[in-house]
């Protein structure tokens, strides 16, 4: 293996450790496929194919590999999802619609190493029997789309993909199909709709599992980028070597972005559970900015609920509870769950005590409502509500009871609704009303009288008919 | 039939408002939807990328040739994939309706797509937004949910707040037509437009 150096300045911080993104920012390192080859790329490949597929779905299940999308699921159990005695086709697909606020990995991967995810979406077709697969791209990657289908030619000219690949008899053909900007292309059941060339409505699980009924009503495996890029690894480690990176129910790496106010927000690889956020925000961030000090974090992207720095948790049950402060959480899926959040995509958002959380929490609700798809009632109806009651807290024209309502129509939607959408738009609300009920409050006043324009329309109906 | 009113019955107008392309500055900059040999090509191998029997598929990758060659969805140019895909215009029609990333109308000749979600809006992109309006003599005000381009009077800029653009680690961020612009601070807004000027 070549030594390798990283850019100058883009070094990876010592408490890294850079399995996925080896590559990323390196020296000397550009996406065609020479310098992957020259790193032994693909020999992963040629592995797998000798393999029984069912043989490296056991690898994965043993590697405790958790999807990296956001929700954390076992890729490998996702896998047998598949019906035993399918068949129609099954499709693979590669989530690349990172679209999750305060999420960006999947960018540097599809930017500047695609072989590594084109090598695992090779194995993993070749895993769960697909011979079709998608890389479903978000539209504002063009650039990445082009050197994706650069790079899927560039294999294939090697004879990675396209039909016997490699003498194994195995055919495989990778499309790029570009999104067109809606976040809830994201979800998996969206995607697929936007696959096939409808509006992304998602459908409702059960009983439409993709690996049961998804594209075109096939089986169909969906993962994201990253976690198709550690199969590779997997697969030169073997499962267990694999799963004794990170922690117990937690294993590998994973790559947490970094944003907002620290001194060097950036993309950083870690052990899964080995790494607090003491040490994330301060030895690897360098802390908050001069004179500033750290308010509140919103671990796994804006759908997770916000934590506040002073907060002190109740973590694990019985003999194993144990109070931890917000400092010492350790950035793994179990932590972060039985905190109140979760570690979804690997999204840190960090406020600092400049930040109005009124402010923060208007912007958040502007987003949900942009983006809701609209074929649930309470969440087409429910966001773009919450997005007006916290216009008008932040904007101090709200009464204390609106503070009430805010929070009610959130806990309306929560549940309620097709997809996890709309517990994506509820939990920002109903986490930072808990968490700074009385900061919200304070901009409120009884003596505000705002009068929305459905307000204004009915009283004026009602004098007319009186 | 009221004379003064020459429009056709509501319903109509309505699906009309959903098809029709508004007219803007920004239009001399791109050339009228055509139906070309090199569209059809691009066509042909975007369709044979799914099942035979799933050409609604290349839907969105129709729009975007649409739209990468002529900056805009035209009504003739729904009525083509339509015809291409071999589905009703109005299945086209809700696709391009839906989707942010298709627009309807011209956009200016360079389009720059602010973020405006937390991280960004944190960095400064809602300052971006106004200095690059300043500069470019947009008048944003008109700006929905519906209609998120505004056009410069010369039609040479265009403006559209989207939401994360994935890269909040160098935030604020933009788009200026395809090229990714990291950092961009209010104070920057000047050099960007600069770089495509000449």
């Amino acid at each position: 293996m070549s030594n390798i150096t990283y850019l100058p300045g883009k070094e990876p911080h010592e408490k890294e450790h850079r399995l996925i993104f080896k590559n990323i920012d390196r020296q000397g390192w550009n996406p065609t496929i020479t310098p992957y080859l020259e790193e032994g790329g693909y020999e992963m490949l040629k592995k797998a194919l000798k393999m029984d597929p069912k043989a490296i779905i056991e690898e994965v299940k043993t590697s405790g590999l958790r999807g990296r999308g956001g929700a954390g699921f076992p890729t490998g159990i996702k896998w047998g999802f598949i019906p035993p005695n399918n068949t129609k086709p099954v499709y693979l697909i590669c989530n690349c619609d990172e679209s999750e606020p305060g999420t960006f990995k999947d960018r540097y991967i599809v930017h500047q190493d695609p072989h590594q995810l084109i090598e695992g979406m090779i194995i993993s077709a070749f895993a769960v029997g697909a011979h079709t697969a998608y890389i479903y791209i978000r539209e504002e990657f063009p650039e990445a789309a082009r050197i994706l289908e650069r790079e899927i030619a560039a294999a294939r000219d090697k004879g990675f993909l396209g039909r016997n690949i490699l003498g194994s008899g195995f055919d495989l053909e990778i499309h790029v199909h570009r999104g067109a900007a809606a976040y809830i292309c994201g979800e998996e059941t969206g995607l697929i709709e936007s696959l096939e060339g409808k509006r992304p409505y998602p459908r409702i699980k059960p009983p439409y599992f993709p690996a049961a009924m998804g594209l075109y009503m096939s089986p169909t495996i969906v993962n994201n980028v990253e976690s198709l890029c550690h199969v590779v690894h997997i697969l030169r480690m073997g499962g267990a070597e694999y799963l004794k990176l990170g922690t117990p129910r937690n294993s590998g790496t994973r790559i947490v972005c970094v944003s907002g106010d620290v001194q060097k927000p950036g993309y950083y690889e870690i052990e899964v559970g080995k790494v607090t956020f003491e040490e994330l925000l301060f030895d690897m961030c360098g802390g908050p900015k001069e004179g500033r000090k750290l308010k509140a974090v919103i671990p796994g992207g804006s759908s997770s609920k916000i934590l506040r720095c002073d907060e002190t948790f109740k973590i694990g049950r019985g003999d194993d509870a144990k109070d931890l402060t917000f400092w010492q959480l350790p950035l793994d899926f179990d932590t972060l769950a039985a905190a109140g959040s979760m570690a979804g995509s690997g999204g840190v958002i960090v406020m600092d005590d400049s930040r109005r959380m009124s402010w923060v929490l208007n912007n958040i609700t502007h987003f949900y409502a942009h983006e809701s798809c609209g074929q649930c009632t309470p969440c087409r109806e429910g966001s773009t509500w919450m997005k007006k009651v916290s216009d008008r807290i932040e904007e101090g024209k709200a009464t204390p009871d609106d503070v009430k309502t805010l929070e009610e129509i959130a806990y309306q939607i929560d549940g309620k609704t097709v997809c996890a959408f709309g517990e994506a738009s509820a939990w920002p609300v109903e986490a930072m009303i808990d968490k700074y009920r009385d900061e919200l409050l304070a901009e409120t006043s009884a003596d505000n009288d705002y009068k929305s324009s459905e307000r204004l329309e009915q009283e004026k109906f009602l004098a007319a008919v009186r | 039939m009221s004379s003064s009113n020459s429009d056709s019955s509501p319903r109509s107008s309505v699906l009309q408002k959903n098809i029709e392309s508004p007219k803007t500055p920004g239009e001399k900059f791109f050339p009228p939807f055509e139906v070309t040999k090199e569209l059809e090509a691009e066509a042909e191998k975007r369709i044979a990328q799914y099942p035979a029997d799933q050409k609604r598929s290349a839907v969105l990758p129709l729009l975007h040739e649409v739209q990468h060659r002529h900056g805009f969805i035209s009504p003739e140019s729904i009525e083509w994939v339509a015809s291409k895909l071999g589905i009703a215009p109005i299945k086209v029609v809700e696709v391009v309706t839906f989707y942010p990333g298709f627009r309807q109308k011209a956009p200016g000749k360079l389009h720059f797509r602010v973020c405006r979600t937390l991280s960004c809006a944190m960095g400064g992109s809602y300052e971006l937004m106004d200095q690059l309006c300043e500069l470019a003599k947009i008048d944003r005000s008109g700006a929905s949910h519906g209609d998120a381009i505004s056009v410069s009077p010369c039609g040479k800029y265009s403006v559209e707040f989207a939401e994360c653009l994935a890269s909040c680690g160098t935030a604020p961020v933009c788009l200026v037509n395809d090229d990714f612009h990291e950092g961009v601070t209010a104070d920057k807004a000047a050099d960007l437009i600069r770089q495509y000027e000449g």
